[in-house]
């Protein structure tokens, strides 16, 4: 009897001795799952233990919608918007303003643009849009103004010349 | 006569048959290889009302456009434009009570689609050459707004319905060009001067 409570006491304090030690070992494994190695664990947009969840519906809105453009779902499902203006795109917008005048002037050169707007509710909306420029897409604009009325207004978009 | 008023009934049906059928698909394929040319000049003096000036060069256009109630399976858009659409827009201008609004655009391949259920939207626009837009004006003396727009685009396609698949590609292989050089004195109202040129673009709203 004495030599059973013995070895069942042994047991227990076997027990308790490889929690207490396990617990280190847990502390020192987290640091390393959260480095880099982990991403390429999961693999590409997958977190980890994601087999096993049911699929969470969140790329829905409050208003329900959910907008997939070239495949990728948008985490802003009421509007998109991809503007390109970069290869041989040129911008020039030259204005002169006077301070009594009321001047709007603007000058775009977009290469691809992409436009999406959802105002509904619970919709699944799909786009696939595949825009290839290779041309030079210039726009030029000048201005020159002056007694006019009203309140200054300038508005230049990137790349442009700034109103002097 | 008995025969004759069979006949008719058989007639009757199908027309209203025919008229409750929905359209099922719709094709649009457009290819233009020739050069699209626009040119206005204008002096204009001494105007009691509003002055609107425009010139516009368009190779491929294609608009459709049906009720909130209507359905349509399919919708293929197709249009290829291979040549030069150029315009060219003088303006003088001077003394005009109102508004003055001039415009150039110069526009390879344009679709505006406006429906209600459309399962599938298929559109292809491919464009060669260059459109090139170019406005000078001189505008003076006007008690309204003036408003001055020089636009060139390539490929351009608006969507306005509720759709359950779309499917754009557009290339634009030429060179797109806008200037507007424009000149404004004594305007009593606002001024807007707008020089835009776009390789590619696609606008979807709706739902």
């Amino acid at each position: 009897m004495n030599r059973s409570r013995s070895i069942l006491k042994s047991a227990v304090l076997a027990l308790a001795g490889s929690a207490v030690l396990a617990t280190p070992v847990l502390a020192q494994s987290a640091p390393a799952r959260g480095g880099s190695l982990a991403t390429y664990e999961a693999g590409y947009a997958n977190g980890r233990q994601m087999e096993g969840r049911t699929y969470g519906s969140s790329s829905r809105e409050r208003t329900g919608n959910r907008l997939i453009v070239n495949g990728i779902i948008q985490s802003d499902s009421s509007s998109y918007f991809e503007s390109d203006g970069n290869t041989g795109d040129q911008a020039v917008s030259g204005a002169d303003y006077f301070s009594t005048g009321a001047i709007n002037s603007s000058s775009t050169a977009i290469g691809n643009l992409l436009t999406v707007s959802v105002a509904g509710s619970w919709n699944t909306v799909i786009v696939n849009s595949n825009q290839t420029n290779t041309g030079t897409v210039t726009a030029n604009g000048s201005v020159t103004a002056n007694s006019t009325r009203g309140t200054t207004t300038a508005v230049a978009p990137n790349g442009t010349t700034p109103p002097r | 006569m008995k025969t004759t008023a069979s006949v008719l009934a058989i007639a009757l049906c199908l027309a209203a048959s025919a008229g409750a059928a929905q359209a099922q698909s719709l094709d649009n394929s457009q290819r233009n290889n020739a050069n699209i040319r626009a040119q206005l000049n204008a002096t204009i003096e001494h105007v009691g009302n509003d002055v609107a000036l425009t010139s516009a060069a368009i190779a491929n256009s294609f608009s459709a456009t049906g009720g909130t109630g209507s359905s349509l399976a399919t919708l293929n858009n197709y249009q290829n434009f291979w040549g030069d659409a150029r315009s060219d827009l003088s303006a003088s201008i001077s003394n005009v009570t109102d508004d003055v609004s001039v415009t150039s655009a110069a526009i390879a391949n344009s679709a505006s689609i406006k429906s209600g259920w459309v399962g599938t939207i298929n559109n292809t626009q491919l464009a060669a050459y260059d459109p090139t837009s170019t406005l000078n004006a001189t505008i003076q003396h006007v008690g309204g707004d003036v408003a001055a727009t020089s636009a060139a685009l390539s490929n351009s396609a608006s969507v306005d319905a509720d759709f359950g698949r779309l499917a754009s590609n557009q290339i634009n292989q030429a060179g797109v060009y806008a200037t507007a050089n424009t000149t404004v004195r004594n305007v009593g109202g606002s001024v807007t001067a707008t020089a835009a040129a776009i390789g590619n673009s696609l606008s979807v709203t709706g739902f």
